[in-house]
């Protein structure tokens, strides 16, 4: 954007302006947009991103870091000076019980956790097993893992991601999250979506799945002639005052506002509607699974893909809980009990659903468009806490992206002996940001907002783009 | 526009003319002219090596590969070319990146551009051929030379907002309203004519919104708006309690008010909603800005606080709360960041409300850009970390109080003697009771099984032990007795001793000095005359269970693995716990008691975890922790005698009855059961008599507690008749005692100097920082013994302070014109924008200074002005040449805010509860004013969010005016707006004067937009409700069309 050009005259120059204006929103809001490119920065190679936020924190030694040491060491105190943990129940070693098998022509290792993922996709993962967190409690490690700051008032990397490239769709918003049944937002609420101090239009819209009303007030409450005619008489009433009003941009582009709104209403049921959706798709992803959770689940995967297909920047999914080991709805995976079981459960409903996921995009080209990045915002102790659970650890986990022009097939970086910290290549939330903005064509040092007499990036002051997570 | 941009102003023009007969060449190796040499250090020297060297140095960042630290790396420049062509100011790259003539080579980079002064000086420097002394990059030495603080601080001190307010005069002109003379003034240079008046519905509109918050009362339309019955209309709208409704909530946003603390959990700020009531009173009473100012920071400290009669409360303690909004994470397990993040809320908040300057960003470095350094932000962490968060008491004191407790005390005696009558009666029937016990008292004597019950040698007894046997187990613990007493601990407090409380924080009546051993507490209701008779210690229900009591011991920094042990007794939900680096919530590895009911006794907590870390240990009662406090709880108690900590691993105290030494004594050595029996009853007439003299020992007070907690004394009024009267007598005086009022505060604890963390990694702590202002404008310490909240606040208020009149004085112009002079209200550093009228600026503080800090006074000055009065249409030549209207030749359309739109829709529709004020927060299906909707930070008001009310996480003097389709959908859709809709349709079709419909579209226009329908719309709207009733078979056309007119943009906006 010019800077030159003040906002009035850009309005007044805005001759088809109504589209732009209602979505974009930049109306008197405050900071400059100097931090906002007018173009990539770099060649992008991935338009969407598909966040499968596995809230809670999956066990990295039970899914993609085996560790066989664990097993030698079994019922033994841990042979290592141990971090402060949340409960402070820590017991002894605590081997998986889960099987690791190699799979896929990468021989990629993944436990039995995830038999579909394994079987299906294992090639298409690029699996870091060396993420680390500042934070060992839900609510800051959220936000952390979300804004790159660990308490409310930052703009989410959906928010960052749309501030930065801006919309591909005039009737959806760029950054949707996905819920479902009992889903809610982990921990720290749904601030962990918001805007932050970015331009509103950046925040996510919740969109609840199989609910009768997916958005708040989205539904007509009448039939549409009868809402037409109000529409009619309002914007009337809107004309004229617009004229008294001196035609004031602001004015202008609430009253267009409205038809945007009023597409919104046709747009949303039709996205959640799945119209068109094959019986084949359905089963691939197991929409109509009798376990409820994990066609619910599913349901929130194909939506994902309807999102990305229709050019949705940001799609964030909401696991459920199967109330084992205080996995709670804002927390499914936080086993601190319980942990084969709940973790078997948990993982049994996101399995399925997420290689379906994975298959669909790839049978649709939209793999190589769309970064799928999967992590929660911890791992888990390789000692117990209790007889049977593990506690927080974000000394080193693992996560995984495919797609969006990672190097599939392949694992980058690794924990000690134990799987308690990471022994090579640290990855940080600051670094994967970095990463990701990369690939979908942001330099997330020249990625910036001023606001409170500071350019703010998502990665504060830190991370590393690191390349060899790059194809 | 950039050929336009890029065309050189006439002045430059004149200069290069002016420079090329110099004949500029290659800047001279040698020696400079004096004068050039003079030029260079002092106006391009500093700025380089301030705002480039960090990133274009050699040998260090060197980003573009480009150096400017030395005369040949300029010439050679980066990737991009040479960085200056000297002579030729217009093709030198270094400039136009400065100019930011291009928008990928604006520098300095993510700093604020250079002051227009300085660029003139790089200008005049190039022009005249660039003459630079350095001929090698310059030593660390001279680096740190260049650039250490004090010349920094120097030169960004120069910045407007630091310099003193001037005095000034408004300029001559024909306008007789000061402010207009102000801005006349530059909207006749800029060749413009100002607006004429806005018409009376838009001013009705605009001046009901502005004062109140609310849209002009129908009543009030008729009210002529020329200047004098305008100005009677102004002084009746801010008489108006919604006036304070109105403006609270804006001083909300400037305080980021919440009434939870976020993250997981998100528990509420018991009481928040206080301070919320807290400003409403205070703006309505026009409480002067300055005096709210030291209560905000320091209102609990005020020799003479400002007490409300009426309601019986400290106004001025209620001011502090704002330091409590702060978020808090849940259990961290690192404390200590979670206390130096949430004091950097605290001086966010602070620096940016009061004084518009971003002192957070010294947190880890000094500011990059302002005259702020890490050791002021160390300074005031340290003024604001010397407290705690608490519930403070709020209550004005009662001048019947005194009198009162004095004559409560006084029949509390004649409890004793009484009781000590009855029981030594009870004391001559004991021997025959214990020797022939009765069902009750067998059922005691079977449940005595532990050597803490008194009844415990009869139950050995009656196993089949001697009587000498039976008290073996007493004896034995003797010895343990007289080892506790002698060891030494790590630390150790002993609360019955005055040289050992008077280290503890202790706030309560009762708290001040510990009671003798015997004191009892009597109860305030239910079947029982005494609560308990306690040995020596700080209890603080002696009075009464609905006194508060709170008690914090000194900081311990836990250098080793150590274990806890409380000797405590309590009831009624009251608390015991340590708190870790002030983190005030509980969870996982921060465990606290919550005592329902339990009697002298130890209690024990490891602290082996929070090793390194300090703590303090904290005892209070059930409506006294600063998150955990239940609001509801009326009566509870907690009492204290003794509190250790042991290394871990290390034997405890010994667990000592002290009741069983009397008994001993008493007993000698028992051969029979009567012996036994008889012991006891002399033990206990002893110990009755010692009582009622008021000379008992904890053994003493200990075995009367145990006897009537085994039922061997009486305790029931109906048991008591000479006791009963006097009980009631004293019941009756104790329910005239007041419950305390409590809000959240700091309250002041460790006064301690903070160190500076090395980077801002608070494992790393350096020198500690004295408590003090800010550098900038007067770096003397504190000479205080307390926190320094008192002196902080007295200096954010000092007449030399140029920013804080300065800053309130803008952020109400900007809730009134829609934009401040200032257009960043919460920063006026160099990241900020600059004052648009700035002698107005200066005028306006000064005036207000001048008239007491009245608020009030300020907008009745602002919006008596012809500016305020303006129409919105621009006059011509306005949109060309000012386009963003900074010289408010007219008014500004502005968008009604999100509380004034969901209190239009109440106010407009009749649902408005308008008279109910004050208390704690509702929902957002009440129909109350928004100010009174809980602000829960995980749960916001979905409707006020969607037309950006802010989320709380900092201070928002200039909230986001965002066009976003929720807010229409909202509008559209919501339920609650449609049911406002039909309530107001009722409303009309319920008044018989409507009958007509189009009095009753006149009411609906008026109700929405202050004015009548034209003609048009009349017609409009009855062709609306026509097709409504036919075409579309409508159920309530009625309420179609007010739920359009809510829809109407006219609804929403102010032209």
């Amino acid at each position: 954007m010019n800077p030159w050009i003040t906002r009035r005259e850009m309005l007044r120059r805005c001759s088809t302006g109504f589209g732009y204006l209602a979505l974009s929103g930049l109306l008197a809001t405050p900071g400059r947009s100097a931090g906002r490119p007018s173009a990539p920065h770099f060649r992008p190679r991935a338009k969407n991103v598909i966040f499968l936020y596995m809230s809670g924190g999956v066990s990295h030694l039970d899914s993609f870091d085996p560790k066989p040491l664990l097993a030698r060491l079994a019922g033994q105190p841990m042979p290592a000076k141990l971090e402060r943990t949340q409960f402070n129940k820590n017991g002894t070693v605590f081997p998986s019980p889960f099987e690791f098998a190699r799979h896929g022509g990468s021989g990629l290792e993944i436990s039995s956790m995830f038999p579909q993922i394994a079987r299906h996709c294992a090639d298409d993962l690029c699996v870091v097993r060396s993420m680390t967190s500042k934070v060992s409690e839900h609510a800051q490690g959220n936000y952390f893992f979300h804004t790159g700051f660990p308490t409310m008032g930052f703009p989410s990397a959906g928010a960052w991601i749309n501030y930065g490239l801006g919309t591909a769709n005039r009737d959806l918003p760029g950054f949707v999250v996905l819920q479902s049944g009992d889903a809610t937002a982990p921990h720290g609420g749904p601030g962990l979506f918001g805007n932050g101090f970015l331009p509103a239009q950046h925040q996510a819209s919740i969109i609840s799945a199989d609910r009768r009303e997916p958005v708040p007030n989205i539904t007509p409450r009448g039939p549409d002639a009868l809402q037409r005619a109000s529409l009619d008489f309002i914007r009337a009433a809107d004309t004229d005052f617009a004229l008294r009003a001196g035609h004031d941009p602001q004015v202008e582009a609430a009253v267009k506002n409205y038809e945007t709104a009023y597409r919104m209403q046709a747009a949303v049921p039709e996205l959640v509607g799945l119209a068109g959706e094959t019986a084949a798709t359905r089963e691939l992803y197991g929409l109509d699974d009798p376990h409820p959770q994990k066609a619910a689940y599913a349901r929130q995967c194909l939506l994902a893909r309807r999102l990305v297909e229709r050019g949705v920047r940001f799609v964030e999914l909401s696991c459920l809980t199967e109330k084992i080991g205080s996995g709670n709805a804002p927390n499914p995976w936080d086993q601190h009990g319980d942990l084969e079981r709940g973790h078997r459960a948990m993982a049994h409903q996101v399995d399925q659903p997420i290689a379906a996921l994975l298959t669909d995009l790839k049978a649709r080209g939209l793999l190589d468009e769309t970064l799928v990045i999967w992590a929660g915002e911890f791992g888990r102790t390789p000692f117990s806490q209790g007889s049977n659970g593990r506690d927080h650890n974000p000394y080193g986990f693992s996560i995984w992206l495919a797609g969006g022009g990672v190097k599939a097939g392949t694992v980058y970086g690794a924990t000690d002996d134990l799987g308690y910290r990471v022994a090579d290549k640290t990855v940080s939330v600051y670094d994967l940001w970095a990463t990701v903005l990369h690939l979908l064509g942001l330099d997330h040092q020249n990625l910036t907002y001023l606001s409170g007499g500071r350019n703010y990036r998502l990665t504060d002051v830190h991370g590393e783009v690191i390349r060899d997570l790059i194809a | 526009m950039r050929a336009t941009f890029l065309r050189v102003p006439p002045r430059v023009a004149i200069l290069l003319a002016a420079c090329a007969l110099v004949t500029p060449g290659l800047a001279a190796p040698a020696a400079l002219a004096p004068a050039d040499a003079e030029f260079f250090e002092s106006r391009i020297r500093p700025v380089l090596a301030q705002d480039c060297y960090e990133c274009h140095r050699t040998g260090g960042k060197m980003k573009a590969g480009l150096a400017l630290d030395h005369r040949a790396a300029l010439l050679k420049g980066g990737d991009t070319g040479p960085a200056i062509i000297p002579g030729d100011p217009k093709q030198s790259l270094l400039l136009q990146a400065i100019r930011h003539e291009h928008d990928d080579l604006a520098m300095p980079k993510a700093g604020a551009k250079l002051d227009a002064a300085v660029i003139a000086d790089f200008e005049r420097w190039v022009a005249r051929g660039a003459p630079d002394p350095r001929d090698a990059p310059p030593t660390e030495a001279q680096v740190a030379a260049d650039t250490d603080w004090p010349a920094v601080m120097a030169r960004r001190k120069a910045w407007w907002s630091f310099q003193p307010i001037r005095q000034v005069a408004p300029p001559p002109g024909p306008a007789t309203h000061p402010v207009d003379r102000f801005l006349d003034a530059k909207i006749t240079t800029a060749g413009l004519a100002a607006a004429p008046r806005a018409d009376a519905a838009a001013l009705h509109r605009r001046l009901s919104f502005a004062l109140t918050g609310l849209p002009p009362d129908v009543a009030d339309l008729t009210t002529e708006l020329s200047p004098a019955p305008f100005t009677a209309r102004v002084d009746a709208l801010l008489a108006s309690p919604r006036f304070g409704e109105r403006w609270a909530r804006h001083w909300m946003d400037w305080v980021r008010y919440a009434d939870s603390h976020g993250s997981e959990g998100d528990p509420l700020i018991p009481n928040a909603w206080r301070y919320r009531d807290y400003l409403i009173r205070a703006l309505n009473a026009d409480v002067p800005y300055d005096q709210l100012i030291l209560e905000h920071l320091a209102g609990d400290r005020l020799p003479q606080p400002r007490l409300n009669a009426a309601l019986g409360l400290n106004e001025s303690a209620l001011g502090v709360a704002q330091l409590r909004m702060v978020l808090h994470g849940f259990a961290p397990t690192d404390a200590l960041e979670e206390l130096v993040r949430f004091t950097d809320d605290q001086i966010n908040t602070v620096s940016k409300a009061f004084l518009a300057l971003t002192l957070s960003c010294a947190r880890c470095h000094d500011h990059k850009f302002d005259p702020l350094s890490q050791r002021d932000f160390t300074a005031w962490h340290g003024i604001f970390s010397s407290t705690a968060p608490a519930q403070l008491a709020v209550d004005a004191p009662d001048p019947a109080e005194p009198a009162l407790r004095a004559s409560l005390r006084q029949t509390k005696s004649q409890l004793r003697a009484a009781l000590a009558e009855a029981w030594l009666a009870d004391a001559d029937a004991l021997p025959a009771r214990l020797t022939t016990p009765d069902a009750a008292l067998n059922k005691s004597i079977a449940a005595a099984k532990s050597a803490e019950s008194a009844l415990h040698p009869f139950y050995l007894l009656a196993q089949g032990a001697t009587p000498a046997a039976a008290l073996e187990p007493w004896r034995n613990q003797l010895d343990g007795i007289a080892r506790h007493h002698g060891r030494t601990f790590p630390y150790r407090w002993d609360l019955s001793r005055v040289d050992d409380t008077s280290s503890w924080r202790r706030d309560g009546p009762r708290m001040g000095t510990a009671s003798a051993a015997g004191d009892f507490a009597v109860a305030a209701e239910g079947d029982r005359v005494v609560v308990g008779v306690y040995p020596a210690g700080l209890y603080s229900h002696l009075d009464s269970t609905k006194d508060r009591g709170l008690l914090l011991s000194p900081r311990v920094h836990l250098a080793e693995k150590y274990d806890l042990w409380l000797r405590l007794a309590g009831e009624g939900g009251a608390f015991a716990r340590y708190v870790v680096q002030n983190y005030p919530r509980d969870g996982t590895v921060y465990p606290v008691q919550k005592i329902a009911g339990i009697g002298p006794r130890w209690i024990k907590q490891p602290l082996g975890y929070w090793q390194g870390d300090q703590i303090h240990i904290e005892f209070s009662t059930a409506s006294d922790q600063p998150v955990l406090a239940n609001p509801a709880a009326t009566r509870s108690w907690i009492g204290v005698s003794e509190v250790l900590l042991v290394r871990a691993g290390e034997l405890g105290p010994f667990e000592a009855w002290p009741f069983a030494a009397p008994l001993l004594a008493a007993c000698g050595e028992p051969t029979t059961t009567d012996d036994l029996a008889a012991g006891f009853a002399a033990a206990l007439r002893l110990s009755v008599r010692v009582w009622r003299e008021e000379r008992a020992t904890d053994g003493d007070a200990e075995l009367l507690d145990q006897f009537l907690r085994a039922g061997l004394l009486r305790n029931q009024p109906a048991q008591l008749p000479a006791v009963a009267p006097v009980l009631a007598a004293w019941r009756a005086q104790e329910t005239a005692l007041r419950i305390p009022t409590r809000a959240p505060g700091v309250i002041e604890t460790f006064a301690a100097d903070a160190p500076l963390f090395a980077r801002g990694d608070h494992r790393q702590p350096g020198e500690l920082v004295p408590r003090r202002f800010l550098e900038a404008i007067d770096a003397t310490p504190y000479q205080v013994t307390d926190s320094g909240r008192l002196a902080l606040a007295r200096d954010l208020v000092r007449p030399d302070n140029p920013l804080t009149a300065r800053v309130i004085v803008n952020r109400v112009w900007h809730h009134l014109f829609g934009r401040g002079l200032v257009a960043t209200p919460d920063n006026f550093g160099r990241m900020g924008e600059t004052p648009s009228h700035p002698e107005l600026l200066d005028w306006l503080a000064t005036w207000f200074v001048e008239h007491r800090w009245s608020i009030k006074a300020l907008v009745r000055l602002l919006v008596t002005s012809d500016a305020w009065q303006h129409a919105s249409s621009p006059p011509p030549g306005a949109l060309e040449r000012d386009p963003d209207n900074r010289l408010l030749s007219h008014a500004s359309v502005r968008r009604l805010e999100a509380e004034a739109i969901r209190d239009a829709l109440l106010a407009v529709s009749g649902a408005l509860q308008i008279n109910e004020m004050f208390g704690p927060p509702v929902l957002g299906a009440t129909p109350r004013r928004s100010v009174y909707l809980r602000v829960k930070r995980n749960d916001l008001d979905p409707f006020l969010t969607a037309f950006d009310a802010p989320v709380p996480a900092a201070p928002t003097g200039r909230r986001d005016v965002t066009n976003v389709p929720a807010q229409s959908l909202a509008l559209l859709n919501d339920p609650f707006v449609r049911q406002l809709a039909e309530q107001w349709a009722a409303r009309l079709a319920a008044d018989p004067t409507l009958a007509a419909p189009t009095d009753r579209i006149r009411v609906l226009y008026t109700g929405a937009f202050a004015r009548p329908p034209t003609a048009e719309e009349l017609a409009r709207a009855l062709a609306f409700l026509r097709d409504a009733e036919h075409s579309r078979a409508s159920a309530a056309p009625w309420a179609d069309l007010a739920h359009a007119l809510f829809n109407a943009k006219e609804f929403i906006f102010l032209p």
